[in-house]
């Protein structure tokens, strides 16, 4: 028999991000593992100002913007006030692992248990597509580098997630987008990292490798692509950290 | 009511002094304030602290004229005196003292800390032993009921002992006009 | 005196936070409010509340952003170089009119500077706020017992108005000791306010978004309310001290440390008969035009006394009484000014040797 799949409740106001883009996938997953975790109410959910910022208005839950890059630090304020709601971040990563670096890194030093989601599309979504230091790939073209990044002037991409694998926290995990069981993996590890928070274990982050068509100027098809071919090969798909010693 | 100062370098313990004394003024209903200069240094280098003793409000806590100069050694006497009022009051403490004369405008009182405090075997209560000698030659309060506070003071930071009162007592007794 | 306790200013500050019923406090230590922060680290947790050592005053800022967004009360402090870093976060705050009570405890220089007292942050603090023109009210004690009653009044003002108060200390007020009698313990209730996320809501509820201005309404009219609530908080909240000013010949305008020295200015200038005054704002912003109002007929000017290179008050001195005022500026800058430095400036200034201050 065929599954129906229905939009989740949660989700009551439609929203503009571009064709093809990551972020409605990663929001939809978000909703499905809040309302099949039964956390719909107590759910707050803080956005960075960019392009994650346009999911404050579609979830049907109290929300928070900050500053730009500071969303660990803001979660943090709103998690140690009612540490027995679900505080999730929704953020892109430039926010995450540029210019709110050090919020990420001292929310999990402090071992805040929030759940981190970070959107890895390899560029500055909003301002333009500029390059971002943390994750566009060595050679891609984007506005602010237009010949393609060149380590001698911009350094390398670092994997965040094997940073944070030093602290003492309680899950960290990369999933993808660009095929169904991809996104059913990336569903269960935004799960887990609900279900660390509702158990008090710790910090959890979860990032997505999501594709940004508008501003890698391909095709969302080709943009799928280029994640599986490109972006995986230095970012890969798997679990850096896991309190609970699931599989990694 | 009057404007003091106690100086020296640091570890001599004329911050607590002061603090000390404000204590006890407060207690006996007088308005006070007390300030620190503070730098950078975090041990050593010059220590003094301004306490404002008074009736009425206080205005300026940081007083640019002396009634009391409590110094705990020679260069901060040297650095002082100039600021006091005629008729002021300094107190020398003399075990680190080599000058023997003083302007006459002043009540110049000192006392040998360093030989009191070795024999009460209390190294660190030099300050307590300027400051009998601060209520000697001031008569700024009773001197019963100011140790009788003393007391009081210590045994409330649990660090209570008998040798304390024995060292602000002396300097009392033994401080003599120069 | 009932019950009085001998604190620092900063100590005041943070134990009268607490009975104001702040259970939320983020900052980084910066001398000389440094204080602030360890008082609230060993006093915070039996009442219940938070405190966090941030990673920054910027991380800091955010935090409170974050549980100031919940309705709590929250406060952070610092000095400053962390002072500027605060900014971002008070823009935001004023954004979305979220209370805030912020602590800037005042020290000389500008970059780096010293640590030592210092004034020269009155600009930043009335002027202030970050981008975007939020105007907060800013409040300035001049005794250890201001930093208590003014700091506990902070919290109320930033609800009453939803806007942040800044509490405009200095290193002389905050390290200094005097007698203080605390205010009374009270309890806050949080989740009072519909403007404040909560911790669960029913999927009927109407939710909350805590966002860079009120969405809830359209730019002009957020526009208008923004402005109405800086006219209002500008007319209600004026508060400064007057200190013999009926028979002067010239009136003293300082604030925080400078205006203590004043008083002790006043006092000797009038036992040798020359007639000094003082105005002391305690309202930094709104600045307290209405003290101005009513001069004596008796005054041939005005002196602003300020540790700063330039006359920072002199502009708003100038604006409340519309230049009509022969205006002067005793600037101490790194120095807390001299009780007998004022004095002898002031017979100068009788004398005719002093020229007038000109603002700029």
């Amino acid at each position: 028999m065929a599954k129906t799949y229905k939009k989740p409740e949660m989700i009551n106001q439609q929203v503009g991000w571009c064709p093809g883009c990551g972020h409605g996938i990663i929001q939809r997953l978000i909703a499905e593992c809040c309302e099949e975790l039964g956390l719909v109410e107590k759910t707050v959910q803080v956005v960075d100002i960019a392009c994650a910022y346009w999911s404050i208005d579609t979830l049907n839950a109290d929300g928070i913007a900050g500053p730009h890059g500071r969303c660990a630090a803001v979660a943090t304020g709103i998690k140690k006030v009612y540490p027995d709601s679900n505080v999730y971040v929704h953020a892109g990563d430039g926010c995450s692992y540029v210019i709110g670096l050090s919020e990420t890194c001292f929310a999990a030093e402090r071992n805040v248990p929030i759940t981190m989601i970070v959107v890895n599309n390899g560029v500055f979504g909003m301002t333009g597509g500029q390059m971002c230091a943390a994750t566009t790939l060595v050679g891609d073209k984007t506005v602010s580098s237009k010949k393609g990044r060149d380590p001698e002037v911009a350094g390398k991409p670092y994997d965040m997630l094997n940073i944070l694998s030093n602290y003492d926290i309680a899950y960290a995990a990369r999933g993808a987008l660009y095929d169904p069981k991809h996104i059913d993996q990336t569903k269960k590890m935004i799960k887990k990292g609900f279900q660390n928070q509702m158990e008090k274990k710790g910090f959890s982050i979860i990032e997505v490798l999501s594709p940004c068509p508008t501003n890698w100027k391909l095709s969302p098809s080709d943009a799928m692509e280029k994640i599986k071919n490109e972006n995986e090969q230095f970012f890969p798909v798997k679990v850096y950290v896991d309190v609970d010693g699931g599989d990694k | 009511m009057a404007d003091i100062m106690f100086a020296g370098i640091g570890g001599q313990g004329v911050l607590t002094a002061g603090k000390v004394l404000i204590e006890i003024a407060a207690e006996n209903g007088k308005n006070v304030s007390w300030t620190s200069e503070y730098s950078a240094e975090m041990r050593g280098g010059t220590a003094l602290c301004r306490v404002v003793i008074s009736d009425e409000e206080i205005g300026s806590p940081y007083p640019d004229l002396l009634d009391v100069l409590c110094c705990m050694t020679e260069s901060a006497y040297d650095k002082y005196v100039d600021v006091m009022r005629d008729g002021g009051t300094i107190v020398v403490n003399s075990s680190l003292f080599t000058r023997t004369d003083f302007p006459k405008e002043y009540k110049v009182y000192g006392v040998d800390t360093a030989k009191i405090t070795s024999e009460e075997g209390n190294g660190r209560a030099a300050n307590l032993v300027i400051m009998g000698a601060m209520l000697k030659a001031t008569n700024m309060l009773d001197v019963n009921e100011f140790e009788k506070t003393l007391d009081a003071y210590f045994a409330k930071k649990g660090k209570s002992n008998p040798s304390n009162i024995k060292c602000f007592r002396r300097g009392y007794e033994e401080a003599a006009e120069m | 005196m009932a019950d009085f306790k001998l604190m620092k200013g900063n100590e005041a500050i943070a134990e009268s936070a607490l009975r104001a019923g702040c259970r939320f406090y983020a900052g980084y230590p910066i001398t000389p409010q440094s204080e602030i922060l360890e008082y609230m680290s060993a006093n915070m947790a039996a009442r219940g509340g938070v405190f966090i050592q941030g990673e920054s005053e910027i991380a800091s800022m955010s935090m409170l952003w974050g549980a100031a967004a919940c309705g709590e009360r929250v406060m952070t402090s610092s000095s400053g170089p962390g002072f500027d870093l605060k900014q971002e976060g008070i823009s935001y705050l004023a954004s979305y009119n979220l209370p805030a009570v912020i602590i800037d405890v005042m020290r000389y220089g500008v970059g780096d500077g010293e640590i030592t007292e210092g004034q020269d942050s009155y600009w930043l603090a009335t002027r202030g706020g970050g981008h975007g023109d939020s105007r907060q009210i800013v409040l300035a004690p001049a005794s250890v017992q201001e930093c208590a009653d003014l700091t506990y009044l902070a919290f109320d003002l930033a609800e009453k108005y939803r806007t942040v108060v800044l509490l405009l200390s200095d290193g002389g007020i905050s390290q200094m000791i005097e007698k203080v009698v605390l205010p009374e313990e009270k309890e806050h209730d949080k989740s009072k306010f519909d403007w404040a996320i909560k911790g669960y809501k029913e999927l009927d509820e109407p939710k909350v978004k805590v966002t860079n201005l009120d969405r809830s309404m359209d730019y002009d009219e957020y526009d208008q309310m923004m402005r109405d609530k800086f006219a209002e908080m500008h007319e209600n909240e004026q508060r400064w001290e007057e200190f013999m000013t009926e028979d002067a010949e010239l009136i003293l305008v300082a604030y925080g440390i400078s205006s203590r020295i004043c008083k002790s200015a006043v006092r000797r200038a009038r036992e040798q008969g020359m007639k000094l005054g003082l105005i002391r704002p305690i309202s930094a912003w709104p600045f307290p035009k209405k003290g101005f109002q009513n001069l004596p007929e008796s005054v041939k000017g005005l002196v602003t006394v300020e540790m700063s290179l330039s006359s920072q008050l002199g502009l708003d001195v100038r604006m409340a009484t519309e230049f009509k005022v022969p205006l002067y500026g005793y600037l101490t800058s790194k120095y807390v000014p001299t009780t007998q430095g004022i004095v002898d400036y002031c017979k100068d200034i009788l004398a005719g040797k002093v020229k007038e201050l000109e603002v700029f």
